[in-house]
């Protein structure tokens, strides 16, 4: 009796004949069938019976052989027996293939299909599914207890149809798994009990060989020689295992490296494309700040923007900053739109926002006004009249202090000092803050060097070596991590063994006795009083180089890789050949030059009240005005200028 | 594969000690993340050897991890999942695996040796359930010609 092949054809019917079956019908069915069965011994039915009879008798027996406990489930397999009449061939399907399903591990999500089936063919609808599905659940649950060493748990495992769909390719001709069992474990791979006897008889082997056997010692060594053998085998295919692993290994390693590499070809795209974008969006700010001239309100982040109605010969002055004082004496920013920090003779030194164009507060700490002072990124350093150098970390400013500060916003200003000129000649429309309260930011501070007995005129700072010059003579090198003074080098001395010492310097001028200075690794160059510019090597502290050529004090200095640029206050700007020694330009004003900065296209020079803009290419000069007195300082970064003047305003221009 | 490559039925039933498990088990352990598919096989095939039907079935869920990310190994899981199955008693399943793996090698002396062993088992246990049954229909038939005949 083959009760295993389950014809395909009940298969199909099974589904169509299950579903629509109503409780009191089979119950109907189920008496009348039993009543049939009693009275007629017919044979067709019987081996229907039968038949079916025995899938659930295997289902039965399965249950049984596998021990389960509980028997609520036992129960209703009986049930299950009782009730299968004419409906043999699919109740033999459904509990064939429940059984499977219920007791593998492997077809989670079959069961609720086909517990329908069950329940609509037992008519125990509200029984039978509800305790199979709760028992399913206990053993899943308990499985997947037990399955937490495996750590590839799933949560849908697969029935065998989907895994075996998968490809089935030819395994390379090696060391089969098993073979690697036998070899890594040659104990396990035995019956233990049968192990354990090779073992016990082994060490019978060992206790027994003595000399006075020959032919005893002739077996052992035969059975050592075995041993060893055995053992040889077993290493070898213990090493092909392993070999076999590092191979994949170092196929998986290939395949990712390939993968590293793709991507960072990836990356690379993509990092141009970007530099790519941020030249087009530079050159897109460029043409709205150039359009702005004639449209008032393209600045798109700007609220109230104060245009100045004067001529302009080039270069527009994009905004203009009140609220200082007195007349500004430095300024420097971190980028065309990031920070600005401007300092007075009203002794305030103010943080100013690029971006909203507002003042972000106030610096306290200097006693005297700030001389000098460099900005790099976040950190500030000033050097100021009260022979202070102090250091300051603007990197917690938070741009939208807008709550806390009513600082004045570009069209409101404040109280005007005695010692400014008249300056608004055309604007009527701002308005006065009674109160100026100004953010004082008091947690920027980071430390003071003390040490000049001068005050502070010039000072250059890069990483963490700070070079100041101060009236008091000398030229102090800093170290800004410990804030200790690391060399002095003494101007007096220097300046005695020079020829520069001139008529002028006892002219009683208030110029700083360094004027500008600025280093590179060990290589120091500074602008004195005596109109000369040296070049010190840091790590003698001694003057190796003079330039001499300016009739007045310098004022100002930068210098490059190949040129330096200083300006004095006889109105002239030299350029200066680093090679030769010699100088390459001069360019004549008709101001003292108060502030340059040069990059390798042209050099700003603050001279009189006007900028010029000097074309190191095409040597032409151009003018940006708007200031009503002597610019004191100009600093550029990229395509944006700012400028402070005697005029108390800060006025930032776009190239 | 020769017939060295694959255990025999013998060896399928007989059953590691709790200490050798554990040593399998450790060495899984211990090899962590990057676990060997030997170590795992080895691992697998030990829970499937065992007497327990719950390490049973974590042994074939591991050989079914071992299928599925292993494709050279493949072949040889089909037979270990069949072992495993029909262990379990999930014949179909067991039947499905062998005559796959029959499908590639036909001459394979373990996979027809399973085959038989399948079958034996399936007509065995019909067998059984058979008499169980029908001494229960045998009764069920007394107790209800009773309840007529009272009748």
């Amino acid at each position: 009796m083959m009760a295993t092949t389950v014809p395909a054809s009940t298969r199909t019917k099974q589904p169509e004949k299950g579903q629509p079956r109503n409780q009191q019908q089979n119950l109907v069915e189920a008496t009348s069938s039993r009543a049939a069965m009693v009275q007629s011994a017919a044979n067709a039915a019987l081996t229907h019976t039968v038949s079916g009879i025995s899938a659930t008798g295997r289902s039965i027996s399965s249950m049984v052989s596998s021990g389960l406990q509980s028997p609520k489930h036992r129960i209703v397999e009986m049930l299950h027996a009782f009730d299968v009449t004419d409906l043999a061939s699919s109740a033999r399907h459904t509990l064939s293939t429940t059984s499977s399903i219920v007791f593998s591990p492997l077809t989670v999500q079959a069961v609720k299909g086909d517990l329908t089936g069950i329940a609509s063919l037992t008519g125990l609808t509200g029984m039978a599914p509800h305790l199979m599905a709760s028992h399913y659940l206990k053993r899943a649950t308990a499985n997947a207890q037990a399955l937490a060493l495996t750590g590839a748990i799933q949560a849908t495992p697969m029935p065998a149809d989907q895994l075996l769909a998968e490809d089935i390719p030819e395994p390379a001709a090696r060391v089969s798994l098993f073979q690697g069992f036998k070899a890594s474990y040659p104990g396990h791979a035995k019956n233990g009990r049968r192990s354990k006897n090779h073992q016990r008889r082994r060490k019978q082997g060992y206790g027994e060989t003595d000399a006075d056997d020959p032919q005893a010692a002739f077996s052992s060594l035969l059975n050592e020689r075995e041993r060893t053998i055995k053992e040889q085998v077993k290493l070898q295919t213990q090493k092909t295992v392993i070999q076999c692993e590092l191979d994949q290994i170092a196929a998986s390693i290939e395949t990712l490296q390939g993968k590293q590499k793709n991507l960072g070809f990836q990356l690379a795209k993509l990092s141009e494309r970007e530099d790519d974008l941020a030249d087009t969006l530079g050159e897109i700010n460029d043409k709205l700040a150039g359009i702005s001239e004639g449209n008032k309100n393209s600045n798109g982040q700007q609220m109230q923007l104060e245009y100045r109605n004067e001529t302009r010969d080039s270069g527009t002055c994009m905004q203009t900053f009140y609220g200082h004082d007195g007349i500004v004496t430095c300024l420097d920013l971190n980028g065309p739109y990031g920070t600005m920090v401007t300092a007075s003779r009203d002794r305030t030194t103010r943080v100013w926002d690029l971006t909203t164009f507002k003042c972000l507060g106030q610096l306290p700490g200097h006693e005297d006004y700030v001389e000098c002072m460099q900005l790099e990124d976040t950190t500030l350093v000033t050097g100021s009249r009260d022979n202070t150098i102090r250091m300051w970390n603007l990197a917690d400013l938070h741009h939208s202090q807008d709550s806390r500060s009513s600082s004045p916003s570009p069209s409101e200003s404040s109280r005007h000092s005695n010692d400014i000129t008249a300056r608004m000649n055309d604007d009527d429309d701002y308005s006065r803050s009674s109160t100026d309260t100004l953010n004082v930011l008091d947690s920027c501070w980071t430390s003071t060097l003390n040490g000049h007995t001068g005050s502070v005129t010039c000072l250059y700072f890069e990483d963490s070596k700070l070079l100041s010059g101060s009236n008091d003579k000398t030229i102090k090198e800093w170290d800004m991590t410990t804030g200790q003074c690391v060399l002095t080098m003494d101007l007096l001395w220097a300046m005695s063994t020079s020829n520069t010492w001139s008529d002028w310097m006892n002219d009683g001028n208030d110029e700083s006795y360094v004027g500008g200075l600025q280093f590179w690794q060990y290589a120091l160059c500074s602008g004195t009083i005596d109109g000369a510019i040296r070049m010190w090597d840091l790590r003698t502290g001694q003057s190796h180089r003079t330039l001499a050529g300016h009739t007045g004090p310098v004022t100002t200095l930068q210098f490059d890789s190949f040129h330096v640029v200083s300006g004095g206050v006889d109105k002239s700007i030299r350029i200066w050949d680093l090679r030769t020694g010699g100088i390459q330009e001069i360019l004549q004003y008709e101001d003292p030059v108060r502030s340059l900065q040069f990059d390798s296209s042209k050099i700003i020079v603050g001279s009189g009240d006007s900028l010029k803009i000097y074309d190191r290419n095409s040597q032409q000069h151009s003018y940006y005005t708007g200031h009503t007195n002597t610019v004191e300082s100009v600093r550029f970064s990229d395509s944006v200028l700012a400028s402070g003047g005697q005029d108390s305003t800060v006025r930032l221009w776009q190239r | 594969m020769t017939d060295n490559n694959l255990p025999s039925m013998a060896d399928a039933d007989s059953c590691l000690s709790d200490s050798q498990l554990e040593v399998l088990k450790k060495q899984y352990i211990r090899e962590g993340e990057y676990v060997t598919e030997q170590t795992r096989f080895n691992y697998a095939w030990g829970l499937i050897k065992s007497k327990n039907r719950r390490e049973q079935t974590q042994g074939v869920l591991l050989l079914t991890d071992i299928y599925r990310e292993v494709p050279d190994r493949r072949r040889e899981c089909l037979f270990y999942l069949a072992l495993g199955h029909f262990k379990l008693g999930n014949y179909n399943d067991a039947r499905k695996f062998n005559e796959s793996l029959l499908e590639f090698e036909p001459n394979n002396s373990q996979a027809h040796a399973l085959r038989q062993e399948i079958e034996d088992r399936v007509a065995k246990e019909g067998y059984i359930g058979m008499a169980i049954v029908g001494s229960a229909v045998a009764i069920g038939t007394i107790i209800l010609t009773s309840l007529l005949k009272k009748k």
